[in-house]
């Protein structure tokens, strides 16, 4: 009641303003009059009692103001009128305005489109069932595992299992591919996804018996068929296999959603060959901890592989076994794993950008605060509080942090299409949604505070009587100390800026030299002149023995072709796809995993020729190593050097454990080619085994790369090798690719994207910074006018002067970059994973970071200093 | 005459409420009545007294509504709301009490002690 009344007084007080402050008025004259009467009642002239009146009641104006504040209304009334003056203020130095909001557009609009792509990709909830309990499991599991994981587990209240990969999807005789996803019955009932259209997949499609159906999803069905409802009924075919359309519904999915899903019966038939393994999702029972489920469900998975080993387990299966634990990873949303290295370097570095920018707009305000001290110096000594003039000019701030806000959401609009891209390499797009400009919003506020208060602080604690005085222009102390306050807080921010500019340019330094060394890192096989085209037969329904004969006519048709000189094919490519393998050795006594692992390879006869690999000892595969002859193996150099210590491997004998370990021939030894870039990191082997394709286990088959070595340009021969393929089987899917030198290029996609993004935003600090720098001796030499003035008329040189700005300046510089440099080597080593061939301390890095900036600095601080030069001492000392 | 008394810190409030509630009174008039009431042995700063009158509208304990003074000139008076009574009930309960514990002590005798 009282509340609401309170809250009532102060609506009505809002709403009418000029109402209140009229009847304000008219009581309080009331008041004054019937006093004034009574006076004159009591014998005063009417004059003379209207003065006493007037008197008596002491201060009209503090009455009312501490009226207005019975009210309640005084925050707002305050605000506006801070608003109006700060819109006043702003459109009175349009260049300060101009300068501080494009700063703050520039980082708050950085940290909006990452902030945007972090809430994609990591943050926010998917819009499915209480998305909060469901967890993926780690890892994948084969699909019997996953039923009896499912059938033995109490952690769960439900589950389903889903994969995803790729499909040739043939629609109305039209082959395409697609992202397909294969879903247990569960799915749609466990994520609470409806259909649009339709019906969705039920546990009774998801047996092999039932008809075979599938469900569009609805952005597939939208780019595919126009959103039409006569989808229906219709069938598509996958594998070459018709598929009923039962209906069309969303897919949630924080990474790339699929296009069309089908039950997981399907799986073995359509999935690609190597891939044998779902994942698995659940909902956790609510009054069981993630921690007891992992613990429950690991245990149930030791059992599981126990029991499928049977009584084949060895010792080293056993210890295999105990290694095995299973992790739960929120599903609901994209979760902290997706957080990727890029993205939080990225996020990291706009942050620095957002710092420097608010000392960059903090550093103008400092500067505007002497400035404009006679004002605040006035208004002090009339009696305005002092919190009262911080708060106004913090109004002021925040009102500029959201004008840079606006335009800083416009630029993440514009720019976040590219910044995603090149950032997670899908372009989605910066949408400014709730809680996009909620950030914004918080971010602005904050910004503006962050910025504000200490300038603010700073311009009200004038001492009142030399600003007034003085006339504004402070005419002792420092070059950065106006009338007489703290000196060091311009040089501060000036030098912290510098400061972290420097640790940005150091740390894209640093990135664009791994760059370039990654680029011409030596990966050991033909980079020029390969073409590579994808073939993948299974995905027409291809078995393994029509796809080798598949390839034994390709073969010898594209060896044919004029303009190449030889043509293989392997199962991976080069530089992307690997295999790791582990290896038996007999007479090397097995260590560490580590030990025995290999990167194993398919590869057919030429392989090494085409890519350019030497084959140092024995012999290439021949067609006679066909799948019944002896199994034999090619291995790399330092394969042999580990396990055969410098005797010649060839002859020897060694198997590949697991479930088809027979033995393996060793018949030759080739050079050793990079795998990646940063094998360690991602523990690949550098020690290889090449096998014939014919020898493949079933897992490798499906699909081959084709590599081709071209005599000249090798682009002008993929229209030829694509018609050799079209004329063997017209609908096998056939993707010409690029050369194998764009394979490389490709892996370095992300590096070169991260680099590309900290290179500009090192090179935006640098700009930020020298504006800083630049204005910050500017406003000195106004400052300084009349000091330098007297200087020249005292006989300084014009040299002399110019000296004195620039050696300010370069000061304030060599402060920054000593600190830049010591921060720069604290904060390098976080992104020490992200180089290559160079340490995260390079010393020449460090180096030419320093000099550029310096030599920027330099620049900032010479034109204002040209300009001290010219003072006219007439003229600066008539000045003010 | 006596000489007049500063009125004790935080009274006023309760003073205005009490002048008020023996009936409806413009600004003015609450002065006149609690000089009346005191005889004139209260100072009180007028320029104080309309923000403790906004300040006790905003609270809900008066209301107030334009209405005609005894010399037919537009004024603003304020009354006593349901709320204000209840307030004023309490208060003067507070005060008396306090009212007797402090002059109790006052006149404690050191035998008493």
């Amino acid at each position: 009641m009282r509340w609401w009344t309170r809250i009532r007084s102060w609506l009505r007080a809002v709403a009418d303003r000029l109402r209140t402050e009229r009847e304000m008025d008219a009581e309080l004259r009331f008041h004054i009059e019937a006093f004034a009467e009574d006076l004159v009642r009591s014998g005063l002239s009417g004059e003379e009692a209207l003065r006493r009146a007037r008197i008596e009641f002491g201060g009209i104006e503090r009455a009312k103001e501490e009226c207005r504040d019975a009210r309640g209304v005084n925050f707002v009334e305050t605000l506006l009128q801070d608003l109006r003056f700060g819109f006043r203020m702003l459109r009175k130095s349009p260049g300060f305005t101009t300068v501080g909001i494009l700063t703050l557009a520039l980082g708050i609009g950085a940290n909006t489109a990452i902030f945007s792509l972090t809430d994609q990709a990591v943050l926010r909830w998917l819009p499915i069932k209480i998305p909060e309990q469901l967890f993926e499991l780690q890892p994948d599991f084969l699909i019997p595992e996953y039923e009896k994981l499912a059938a033995h587990t109490q952690s769960f209240s439900e589950m389903f299992a889903s994969d995803k990969g790729p499909m040739i999807a043939g629609i109305d005789g039209v082959p395409e591919e697609i992202g397909g996803r294969f879903v247990s019955g569960a799915y749609y009932s466990v994520t609470g996804i409806h259909a649009i259209l339709g019906r969705v997949i039920t546990p009774e499609d998801d047996h092999p018996a039932s008809p075979l159906v599938c469900v569009l999803s609805q952005n597939y069905w939208k780019r595919r068929f126009g959103n039409s409802a006569e989808v229906l009924g219709k069938t598509i075919t996958l594998k070459r296999i018709p598929f009923l359309i039962i209906g069309v519904a969303p897919e949630f999915d924080a990474g790339k959603a699929a296009d069309v899903i089908v039950p997981m019966a399907t799986h073995l038939e359509l999935a690609m060959k190597d891939n044998d393994t779902v994942s698995m999702v659940g909902r956790l029972k609510p009054e069981v901890s993630e921690k007891q489920a992992s613990a429950e469900l690991t245990l149930v998975y030791r059992e599981i592989l126990a029991e499928a080993a049977g009584s084949k387990l060895t010792p080293a299966d056993q210890q295999r076994i105990r290694e095995k634990t299973v992790q739960l990873i929120p599903a609901g949303h994209g979760g902290l794993h997706r957080f990727s290295m890029e993205l939080r370097i990225a996020t990291a570095v706009v942050g620095i950008i957002l710092l420097i920018a608010c000392i960059n707009v903090g550093n103008l305000l400092l500067a505007r605060g002497t400035t404009r001290q006679r004002e605040i110096a006035v208004r002090l000594a009339i009696g305005a509080g002092r919190w009262r003039i911080i708060r106004q000019l913090l109004t002021e701030s925040i009102l500029l942090a959201v004008l840079g806000g606006c335009f800083g959401l416009l630029l993440a609009w514009c720019g976040g299409q590219l910044l995603s891209a090149l950032i997670s390499g899908a372009a989605t797009s910066v949408t400014p949604d709730v809680r996009v400009l909620g950030f914004t919003g918080a971010v602005s506020l904050l910004t503006g505070i962050g910025f504000g208060l200490l300038p603010a602080m700073h311009a009200t604690r004038t001492n009142l009587t030399p600003s007034l005085k003085a006339g504004g222009s402070g005419s002792r102390g420092s070059l950065f100390g106006a009338a007489g306050s703290r000196p060091g807080l311009g040089k501060g921010l000036v030098i912290s800026q510098i400061g972290l500019c420097l640790t940005l340019l150091i740390c894209a330094g640093l990135l664009l030299e791994s760059l370039r060394k990654l680029s011409q890192a030596d990966v050991g096989f033909e980079r020029e002149k390969v073409l590579l085209m994808w073939v993948l037969p299974t995905m027409v329904g291809y078995d393994i023995a029509q796809e080798n004969s598949l390839y034994g006519q390709l073969l010898p048709r594209l060896n044919a072709l004029p303009d190449v000189e030889s043509a293989s094919l392997s199962r991976l490519q080069l530089f992307s796809g690997y295999w790791g393998r582990s290896v038996s050795v007999p007479r090397h006594a097995s260590g560490t995993a580590e030990d025995v692992r290999v990167s194993c390879n398919t590869i057919a006869p030429k392989f090494f020729l085409t890519m350019g690999i030497p084959l140092l000892s024995g012999r290439d595969f021949t067609p006679a190593d066909t799948t019944t002859a002896p199994k034999v193996a090619i291995i790399s150099e330092s394969m042999a050097q580990h396990y055969f210590q410098g005797e010649n491997p060839v002859g020897r004998h060694f198997r590949f454990t697991g479930e088809d370990g027979t033995d393996v021939e060793i018949v030759g030894v080739v050079k050793d080619v990079l795998t990646e870039f940063r094998e360690e990191q991602n523990q690949r082997s550098p020690r290889a085994a090449y096998i014939p394709f014919t020898q493949a286990p079933a897992t490798m088959t499906g699909q081959a790369v084709v590599e081709v070595r071209a005599a000249e340009n090798a682009r002008v021969i993929a229209g030829a090798m694509r018609e050799v393929a079209r004329r063997l089987d017209k609908d096998l899917p056939v993707d010409v690719v690029t050369t194998q030198n764009e394979i490389v290029d490709e892996s370095l996609g992300r590096p070169r994207a991260l680099t590309q993004l900290t290179a500009l935003l090192g090179l935006l600090a640098l700009l930020l910074a020298s504006i800083g720098l630049y204005g910050t001796m500017s406003h000195a030499v106004v400052q300084r006018t009349r000091e330098i003035g007297i200087r020249m008329a005292l006989g300084a040189e014009r040299q002399n002067v110019l000296r004195m700005v620039i050696r300010e300046g370069m000061l304030l510089t060599l402060g920054g970059i000593s600190g830049g440099l010591a921060l720069g080597a604290a904060l390098t080593r976080l992104i020490s994973s992200q180089l290559y061939g160079l340490s995260a301390t390079d010393p020449l890095t460090f180096v030419t970071a320093s000099l550029l900036l310096a030599g920027v600095a330099l620049l900032a601080s010479y034109i204002p200093a040209r300009r001290a030069m010219r003072v006219d001492p007439m003229v600066a000392l008539k000045y003010e | 005459m006596d000489k007049q008394m500063e009125l004790l810190q935080g009274t006023l409030d309760m003073l205005i409420l009490k002048a008020v509630s023996l009936g409806p009174l413009h600004g003015y008039g609450v002065l006149l009545r609690i000089q009346q009431i005191s005889k004139d042995r209260l100072e009180i700063q007028q320029g104080s007294l309309y923000p403790a009158l906004y300040r006790l509208e905003h609270q809900g304990w008066i209301a107030s509504e334009w209405g005609e003074s005894e010399n037919k000139r537009k004024a603003k008076y304020y009354r006593l709301t349901a709320a204000g009574k209840r307030k004023l009930q309490t208060e003067s309960e507070k005060w008396n009490r306090m009212a007797d514990v402090i002059a109790g002590i006052l006149r404690s005798t050191p035998e008493e002690v």
